[in-house]
């Protein structure tokens, strides 16, 4: 423990050097930090990963585009062909054989004396881990969205805080120009006063039927991939499927929860807030394993009495992407299209100087490591990220009780409603035990 | 008002079959006979005695004629009567080539199907054309091969007087008092076997009804399909539509008189082609399109295509297939519950029987471990404090004890 502190405290204060003295790159040439611009190795943020999936693959990989500035040198994985593959990218990138493997993230948070970890895992693995990474005080980087349920999610922020740790969640969208333009120009009124919001999520899948029971393919660990979760037998539908099953996730709505509904509300400045009244309904699969519903529409009323839609691209007139109305125009933005608005020219519109800035960040990864240096917050901290996927649980809530949800922001309860309360949390399954804030 | 028949199921027409026939027919259209011509050479004369006899003979058989086209006897009463005053005051005019039969059972037709036309109402597959040509027998005396098979069937399932004496009536057309002689029987034991014969068939064919002689100004109407009411069967004699569209401003409307439910939960809404007919008319109705394709098991002539699971599942229904449900099944049922329960969960006490409701299968020995399962997930949010001690009682089952326990901690936690 005290290694790593020292190791932090070295980092913190070169942040500061840099940052204070402009000279310094003159007088000290690169080269004296590291081969070929690297930092020392000694310098370099030490890391490691959890979950090397699809996702947690991507995500790995783009951390060794910094290659610079850290160094990877363990995974975890339930499935050891994904921590083998891992193991090999990393092992290539260091020129070495070094990166050490594991099968349970207890020992690896135990063994690995690392600054900074990579998670990307099934939803419902996110509180149990989310917090066991930030008590052993490493800085995260965990994907969206922050938990499966709402009484996870609020455990992870407080664990974060509690540890003084630097977060970033894999909402990188708010490191896109077009994303963090289209939400300054909303929040500074160019569409005047916003009144509605419009957020359109992908449509969900039908289903699969219910497949045949089968044998555990080996090396993957069926008993812990399910942890939490409540038993269930392996029917070949694990790896990536396991969005489209309420154990698990709740479908497209709670994965671009913390993409697009996060950056509705960066634009509305509800970012650390959310709605006071929920109310809609979903279309659920009618039989088989898959059971999240394949189609959704919620408004959910926001105190100062902005509304704002979540639904399922088909049932909206843009489809894809964020829409905020104001009363003097519109502005929608979404990832593969042009940014645009009811009139050009409010895309042309300068953000003065004593308006509204929202937090730059024109690389994801990259900001989480200058975070890291800095200890400042990063763009997407788990406060946020919190706040994003609230709205979508909360949307879940509404939906299979299809009874209006009123929600206190601030206290973050709902109100009157014990039944609907019983669903902000999941039974874990034993031994795994509920996480507390 | 319409009235309810009991009917036998009516049969797919051929129609390749009947478009022939009715070209052999106009070829072979019945030529003017020499009392023909005398006949119609006293109507130039003006003799009015004769016109009186044609009048009365044919009067009553071209109303009948005339309702297999349109649905109100007024009308077909008011077309007949200008046809022979058409006949007695242009008969100067009138260059007559076929028989005065033939002559005025075509007029009739044309005439109604000018009516229709002014009504706007589209016959769209010449239903009532062919159906005409097929039932009405001045123009077609052999019923369609596929209902005498059936009915022939039934008969052979009578007592043999009765069947006999039937078949002496219905099939060979013979009079009561032939029969009567034939079989030795007196004219009034023949009426009785035949009205029992009759009820016994209509048994036998199974229950079926059709609704007859619609009302309305069956205005801007298109016929889709139409069904013979059989006289066999106390019907009209008549082909009643079945399916129709209706345009009414810019709105279309999908009319069909298929799918009454059965009062002791018989097939009728369970019959694919009323499944079918139904959901196509429906999407049409809706989007003015139809996408959907028949299916494989759409009825033909001979077959009935019946699909048992097709009925309104209640929560009861559902409940009693989780009772039973292990991980080889559908959880159909389970989603369907779900579906219920947020339907009850509008009001306090619709969750409150709901909750009950499930309890009970909780508490059925006899309910599968994994139905349970699927329950106490339900009630581990829904649930009041009425569920714990049931619940409770679960823990102490080995396989059950994890959900149970996990149920258990949640009704807790509420806040």
């Amino acid at each position: 423990m005290n290694t790593k502190t020292n190791r932090r405290d070295f980092l913190r204060q070169s942040a500061v050097l840099t940052a204070t003295t402009v000279i310094l790159p003159t007088l000290i040439p690169s080269t004296a930090l590291g081969m070929g611009g690297k930092l020392a190795p000694s310098d370099r943020i030490v890391m490691g990963a959890i979950g090397t999936g699809g996702q947690g693959t991507n995500d790995l990989r783009d951390f060794l585009g910094h290659s610079k500035e850290i160094q990877f040198v363990a995974v975890c994985d339930v499935d050891s062909t994904h921590s083998a593959k891992a193991k090999g990218i990393i092992d290539l990138a260091n020129n070495n054989t070094d990166c050490r493997t594991y099968g349970d993230y207890r020992e690896f948070l135990e063994k690995e004396k690392i600054d900074a970890v990579s998670i990307a895992l099934p939803d419902h693995w996110h509180g149990l881990i989310y917090t066991a990474a930030a008590n052993k005080k490493l800085d995260i980087y965990g994907e969206k969205p922050l938990a499966r349920t709402i009484h996870d999610s609020q455990a992870i922020v407080s664990a974060v805080k509690r540890n003084n740790i630097v977060w970033q969640t894999g909402s990188w969208q708010r490191s896109e120009e077009r994303f963090r333009r289209a939400a300054e120009l909303a929040i500074n009124g160019r569409v005047g006063k916003v009144t509605r919001v419009e957020v359109g999520l992908p449509d969900g899948i039908k289903g699969i039927g219910t497949p045949p029971v089968i044998d555990v393919p080996a090396g993957l660990d069926w008993e812990t991939w399910l942890g939490p979760a409540p038993k269930s037998p392996y029917r070949g539908v694990c790896h990536s499927d396991w969005r489209w099953m309420l154990d698990y996730s709740g479908g497209q709505l709670t994965d671009w929860a913390g993409h697009h509904i996060d950056i509705a509300q960066w634009g509305l400045g509800m970012e650390r807030s959310g709605p006071v009244e929920i109310v809609g309904k979903g279309t659920y699969p009618l039989d088989g394993l898959y059971n999240v519903p394949f189609a959704f529409d919620f408004n959910c009323k926001y105190a100062n009495g902005v509304e704002m839609r979540v639904a399922n691209a088909s049932a909206l007139p843009h489809r894809m992407g964020v829409v905020w109305y104001g009363d003097k125009g519109w502005i929608f933005v979404d990832r593969n299209r042009a940014v645009s608005a009811s009139d050009p020219k409010i895309l042309e519109e300068v953000i003065g100087e004593n308006e509204i800035h929202l937090y730059k960040s024109d690389n994801h990864i990259g900001n989480f490591l200058e975070c890291i240096r800095s200890r400042a917050e990063t763009v997407a901290p788990a406060e946020i990220a919190h706040r994003s996927i609230s709205v979508g649980l909360l949307g879940e809530i509404a939906m299979t009780t299809e009874q209006t949800i009123k929600w206190d922001p601030k206290n973050e309860v709902i109100i009157d409603n014990p039944a609907a309360s019983r669903l902000l949390s999941r039974p874990y399954r034993k031994p795994w035990v509920e996480l507390t804030r | 008002m319409t009235r309810k028949v009991k009917m036998s199921r009516k049969v797919k027409i051929c129609y390749k079959k009947l478009i022939l026939r009715h070209l052999i027919e106009i070829t072979l259209l019945p030529k003017m006979l020499t009392t023909d011509k005398i006949l119609f050479g006293e109507i130039k004369s003006r003799n009015l005695k004769v016109y009186e006899a044609l009048f009365r003979e044919y009067y009553p058989q071209l109303v009948k004629f005339s309702e297999n086209y349109i649905y109100d006897k007024q009308e077909c009463e008011d077309i007949v009567q200008n046809l022979f005053i058409h006949f007695w005051e242009n008969a100067e005019r009138i260059n007559l080539t076929v028989s005065i039969k033939a002559y005025l059972f075509e007029s009739v037709r044309n005439r109604c199907i000018n009516h229709l036309r002014d009504l706007n109402i589209h016959d769209k597959h010449n239903l009532l054309y062919l159906e005409t040509q097929l039932n009405y027998e001045n123009y077609s005396d052999t019923p369609d091969p596929e209902i005498i098979l059936k009915i022939n069937a039934a008969i052979s399932q009578l007592p043999k007087q009765m069947s006999e004496i039937f078949r002496l009536k219905y099939l060979e057309g013979k009079k009561l008092k032939e029969i009567a002689t034939l079989s030795q029987v007196s004219e009034n034991t023949i009426k009785t076997q035949l009205q029992r014969a009759k009820d016994k068939i209509r048994r036998i064919l199974g229950k079926d009804e059709l609704y007859s002689e619609l009302r309305g100004p069956g205005k801007n109407m298109t016929i889709l399909a139409t069904a013979y009411a059989d006289t066999l069967m106390n019907g009209t004699g008549r082909n009643e539509p079945i399916l129709m569209t209706i345009t009414y401003g810019i709105g279309r409307i999908f009319q069909t008189v298929l799918g009454n439910a059965d009062e002791n939960g018989g097939p009728s809404m369970q019959c694919v082609g009323f499944i079918t007919t139904f959901q196509r008319g429906a999407e049409w109705a809706a989007s003015g399109a139809v996408t959907q394709e028949v299916p494989f098991d759409f009825p033909t002539a001979v077959t009935v295509s019946l699909r048992p699971n097709f009925s309104v599942m209640t929560i009861e229904d559902d409940l009693a297939k989780i009772a039973q449900y292990d991980l080889t099944k559908s959880t159909k049922y389970f989603v369907n519950l779900q579906h219920h329960m947020r339907k009850e969960a509008k009001t306090a006490s619709g969750f409150k029987k709901f909750e009950k409701m499930m309890l009970v299968v909780l508490e059925d020995k006899a309910a599968t471990v994994e139905g349970k399962k699927l329950l106490l997930g339900e009630l581990s949010w829904m649930g009041s404090s009425e569920s714990i001690p049931v619940i409770q009682k679960l823990t102490e089952n080995s396989e059950l004890k994890a959900a149970a326990e996990a149920a258990l901690e949640r009704i807790n936690t509420a806040k």
